[in-house]
């Protein structure tokens, strides 16, 4: 019976949509591999303070010794701002340790890719965390800040 | 000399560049400043290049058996794509480069299809947002100045006071106003350096600083000047300069030019599923 | 003694209506109308539809200060994972909590906590139609299942407007930056939406926009009704139609129409109120109250689609993954 099947059609629909992993702007799930998690070391090269995602670039230094580029997703860096961080927040030449999951295109071109889900300096400090900022979220509550 | 003819030289003597009279009376705000309010636009192709330059059948050319011929990417366009002269818009005529960052612009130049951020609709930067052949509006009363751009949406919320160096680096850097008289002064900064000037591959590093002038010179212009400081690339300031002109009647309603969805094929097509030819 | 009487009587009127009273009175732009310019937010943990554990709309503060307790918790949890290196398969949520910022507090109208941000129909939910209900799910399959081209991609991670319904209409808070800049003119109202620098342009008492047109968060056109600012949306963008975020997820058409009520009810809130109606997908029109506060500026840039790495990745991976 048509109706039935629709019933079921839709069922199965709402089971997927159940499944939204949404975080914002795009589904963890489809930009990077929940199978293939990484930890990477390395020195920060560049900053790009863009818009919903940060993209922070990391030289790794590989198994034989070659430095290979890492690109690493973070989140919205005006969220940062509202904080207090700037961009000496995390200079160039810092040594973080991130940790995350690698991009589902693994082709590294022109960088190998990652999601940044940890970000911590060498010396053990979460980065962006040691700001002059609350780190509290501004979202009006409280009149005082006005 | 006949008296008509004095009566002409007195009124040229009264105009000022853009041929209005000096002692022009602006609409102001509640608080006595000229008001800015409204949607405007240039009529000029400062776009295509700043400095001063000749009709020429296209943006970028290559090498033909008696002269240059349009690039094979554009010739298809014909006329369409071909560029109109124009005085230019920089005082003085030229931009002064250092002599490595010339290289650079002639670099850019012959790469204009893959490297002009317009291409690829990112955001304009300052001041290329003013002069692009695209409407804006400006925003303005005592507590709020705020600038909206068709041209991928882009927007510019001038802040009242000077708040600083900029927290991070942006496409459409950090702006705040302050008044000289009835002359409105922005002075913007905190860019990333990766904004052009102009299709001609005018270009600037990160510590580009921009200080523009607004001053209004009719019912229907504005005299509009910015000058551009960059150590890193120029060798001293150097200033260009255009009239703004209003936007009236039905032609006031600034619609979006939202260019985002218009470059998805050229950025992303190649990663389609079954990519087109 | 009769004008006694009557004197006694406007002064009653007049206390009872606040006249006489100090009282708060809405601030004016020089040519009268109410001045709503500022920076606002619309950030809180409530959501749009009602959890189902929940059935009434007005929470006591104890239940409003329990889920505010979750969500701090909640949000405290996503930096405290074990040392070491991540496990494969996992669901450990894409980054640490700093980047994020979904509000603490429960939503408050006119200071009464609320369960969701729809207050009708009565139990909180989007009235869909069966076909409404059937287009929202396949959308939302599409979204999560469909990665063959840039178009079928959720439109804030195309960068052409933010994600969820946060440039609206209807303006509806989401993860992080749920800030808005609200300027005036005699003749428009605009509001900088934080993402995707969007600026809804709303003209005072004008003509629509010829039906070719249908801009992005749509065709908006505002009157003043007393001191409320009424916005009718209609003519949106034939794109612009699965709204989904953490904290929303529906469908509208390009034919929905929105109204919305903006007041200034005190120094440091706007009551927003707003009704989608679309006989096409939904049994009845369906409204919505939220409250904008004030909150510290400035909007910043949100550059997006000059380094939207995202889509390319999520497209080249599915290629990948085709190979494979």
């Amino acid at each position: 019976m048509p109706c039935t099947r629709l019933i079921a059609a839709l069922c199965a629909l709402l089971a997927a949509t159940a499944a939204w992993q949404v975080r914002g702007h795009h589904a963890f799930s489809a930009e990077f591999d929940k199978d293939a998690p990484v930890t990477l070391e390395g020195k920060v090269t560049k900053v790009e303070w863009i818009n919903p995602h940060a993209w922070i670039h990391l030289e790794v230094t590989g198994e034989d010794g070659e430095a290979v580029p890492w690109m690493v997703e973070g989140g919205t860096p005006n969220t940062l701002l509202r904080a207090g961080i700037h961009k000496n927040s995390l200079p160039i030449g810092s040594e973080i340790r991130v940790r995350g999951y690698r991009a589902k295109d693994k082709r590294c071109e022109p960088a190998c890719k990652a999601n940044g889900r940890d970000l911590i300096f060498a010396d053990g400090r979460r980065v962006f965390m040691g700001s002059s900022g609350t780190g509290a979220p501004k979202d009006g509550a409280d009149p005082r800040k006005r | 000399m006949n008296s008509h003819r004095v009566i002409a030289l007195l009124t040229l003597a009264a105009l000022g560049t853009t041929g209005v009279r000096a002692d022009y009376e602006p609409p102001r705000t509640a608080g006595g400043k000229p008001d800015f309010t409204g949607v405007w636009q240039v009529l000029n192709t400062a776009n295509h290049n700043l400095e001063a330059h000749t009709g020429r059948a296209a943006q970028i050319m290559r090498e033909g058996p008696v002269v240059p011929v349009p690039a094979s990417e554009v010739v298809a366009l014909g006329a369409v794509g071909a560029l109109p002269p124009s005085l230019g818009v920089v005082e003085g005529d030229e931009i002064p480069y250092r002599e490595d960052a010339l290289a650079q612009r002639e670099e850019n130049r012959r790469n204009w299809m893959t490297a002009d951020p317009e291409v690829r609709c990112y955001l304009p930067g300052i001041p290329r947002a003013t002069y692009l052949p695209h409407p804006f509006r400006i925003v303005h009363n005592d507590d709020t100045l705020l600038f909206s751009y068709s041209y991928a949406g882009a927007v510019r919320n001038v802040r009242m006071e000077d708040p600083g160096p900029a927290p991070i680096d942006s496409w459409m850097g950090q702006s705040w106003a302050r008044w000289e008289g009835d002359t409105l002064v922005i002075e913007t900064s905190g860019f990333n350096g990766r904004t052009w000037f102009d299709r001609a591959g005018n270009y600037h590093s990160d510590k580009l600083v921009v200080t523009e002038r607004f001053e209004r010179t009719s019912d229907h212009t504005i005299e509009y000047t910015a000058t551009m400081e960059d150590p890193a690339v120029f060798t001293r300031p150097w200033t260009i300069r255009m009239p703004l002109y209003r936007r009236v009647g039905r032609d006031a309603n600034m619609l979006q030019f939202n260019c985002v969805e218009y470059v998805e094929e050229l950025m992303y097509g190649h990663l389609r599923k079954e990519p087109l030819d | 003694m009769e004008a006694v009487k009557t004197c006694v009587l406007i002064f009653a009127l007049l206390l009872a209506g606040g006249v006489c009273a100090d009282e708060w009175q809405v601030p004016r732009m020089p040519w009268g109308d109410p001045d709503l310019q500022g920076i606002w937010t619309n950030a809180t943990i409530t959501t749009l539809s009602r959890p189902d554990e929940i059935d009434e709309l007005v929470l006591s503060e104890a239940q409003a200060a329990a889920l505010e307790r979750e969500g701090e918790e909640a949000l405290a949890k996503i930096d405290d994972l074990p040392e070491g290196d991540l496990k494969a398969g996992d669901s450990v949520g894409g980054y640490n909590a700093f980047w994020v910022d979904p509000g603490t507090r429960v939503l408050r109208v006119r200071g009464e906590p609320r369960s969701s941000i729809i207050v009708e129909p009565e139990d909180g939910d989007i009235p869909y139609t069966l076909w409404g209900r059937a287009r929202f799910y396949w959308n939302g399959y599409k979204m999560l299942n469909w990665h063959n081209n840039p178009e079928e991609r959720p439109l804030g991670e195309r960068c052409t407007v933010g994600f969820g319904s946060t440039g609206g209409p209807p303006m509806l808070p989401v993860l992080y930056n749920n800030n808005y800049q609200i300027a005036q003119t005699e003749d428009h109202v605009f509001i900088l939406v934080e993402m995707n620098h969007n600026v809804r342009t709303i003209r005072l008492d004008a003509e629509p926009l010829p039906a070719a047109v249908r801009p992005w968060l749509g065709d908006s056109i505002g009157h003043w009704e007393g001191d409320t600012l009424v916005v009718r949306t209609t003519q949106f963008h034939p794109q612009q139609n699965l709204r989904a975020a953490i904290k929303h997820q529906f469908y509208m058409t390009e034919d929905s129409v929105v109204e919305e009520r903006f007041t200034r009810i005190n120094e440091n809130e706007i009551l927003y109120q707003f009704t989608v109606t679309d006989d096409s997908i939904y049994r009845r029109p369906w409204r919505g109250e939220l409250t904008l506060r004030a909150t510290e500026g400035p909007i910043y840039e949100y550059a997006c689609h000059e380094g939207n790495y995202a889509l390319p990745n999520i497209l080249s991976g599915a290629r990948q993954e085709e190979r494979n």
